[in-house]
């Protein structure tokens, strides 16, 4: 199960004070802390690694400069979350209005390439590059789901948020979050089922 | 007794999957999973795309280095914005002119070389004034001159 649950340090509303007052190393603190799990979010919605850091960047960027509208009635780090979706989702915008003519790659050699992965995993550069691989396909099947049942999953899977958490960053109730986050995994869990990369 | 019936639904499997159940319900959910192995293979069909999913977070997420460097883009990008009186640097700019200026053009300099420094003349009544420069004394004279005679 995902346990990485988001554990809010007790000084965030401190800190956030202190960086709107101006102090970029309170912000430091606030970036120090939250990085990793953007970099996490965001990574696991854009297949590039650059693209991924830019939009990390972009997401502390538009926190700064917004922090003075976050007015502390939900967590800082629901706050931040939310900001990182909506900046993934502008640049996977902009991206599908740039690539619109460009080929897909044919689903027929995706599941070439997923029947060459199912192969166990070793200790070995060849298992760290199948370990990669495999990720690529997984984010593929990611990439097969629209963005408010990927975004449920995400937050679910990979930041290990609760219902309630979830539910306060995407403004919906629990029972949408429920129900969202059951089809996600119920057609992500058949395309890799598709894909022979589960049984 | 309608309390005794209980059935595994999806949902109750999902919630009990995410930790989203309390400790009552979490023992009666175990109790039927355990008579139930097509609940059980739902089950753990959840763990096996949740576990492809961290895969998935793992190689998503930025190294030490990367995390560096992308708060230095941060940082350069933060301070572009911000009010200029606000920015560290606009200060040692000031600070570096401030002394620059003391050293060179401030008052206090020409004091310790030993000049008068005038702030007013009231010379309403006077016709002219001269000023004599520095003698080698050190001395200077101020002459005024008015209708009624001359003043020093």
């Amino acid at each position: 199960m995902p346990e990485t649950k988001v554990q809010q340090p007790e000084d965030d509303k401190q800190l956030v004070l202190q960086a709107v007052a101006g102090s970029q190393s309170a912000f430091r603190k606030l970036y120090d802390h939250y990085q990793k799990k953007i970099s996490r979010l965001v990574g696991s919605m854009v297949g590039s690694p650059e693209d991924a850091n830019d939009i990390v960047q972009e997401v502390f960027i538009r926190a700064f400069r917004s922090l003075d509208s976050f007015k502390g009635a939900s967590s800082f780090y629901t706050w931040l979350y939310r900001i990182a979706l909506n900046a993934t989702t502008d640049f996977r915008r902009k991206q599908a209005r740039r690539f619109q003519s460009a080929p897909e790659k044919p689903l027929s050699e995706i599941e070439q390439g997923a029947r060459q992965l199912a192969a166990p995993v070793e200790q070995s550069p060849e298992g760290e590059l199948y370990r990669k691989e495999l990720a690529q396909l997984v984010r593929r099947a990611l990439d097969t789901l629209g963005r408010e049942h990927r975004e449920v999953m995400v937050l679910r899977e990979i930041s290990g948020l609760s219902y309630a958490e979830i539910a306060e960053i995407t403004g919906v109730t629990i029972g949408t979050v429920m129900s969202r986050l059951h089809y996600a995994r119920k057609k992500v869990a058949e395309t890799l089922q598709r894909w022979n990369v589960v049984d | 007794m309608a309390e005794d019936k209980f059935e595994l639904t999806e949902e109750i499997i999902q919630r009990y999957y995410d930790g989203e159940v309390d400790s009552r319900q979490r023992s009666r959910i175990e109790q039927a999973l355990a008579a139930d192995s097509a609940s059980e293979e739902k089950l753990a069909r959840y763990g096996r795309v949740s576990e492809l999913m961290q895969l998935v977070g793992e190689t998503g997420e930025a190294d030490e280095l990367t995390a560096q460097r992308n708060w230095k883009k941060v940082s350069r990008s933060l301070e572009e914005t911000r009010p200029l009186l606000r920015r560290p640097r606009f200060w040692v700019s000031v600070a570096a002119a401030a002394a620059f200026w003391l050293l060179f053009y401030s008052p206090f300099g020409k004091i310790q070389s030993n000049e008068l420094v005038i702030e007013s003349i009231d010379c309403t009544y006077a016709s002219f004034m001269l000023i004599q420069p520095e003698a080698e004394t050190g001395r200077t004279i101020i002459w005024l001159s008015d209708p009624g005679g001359s003043q020093q």
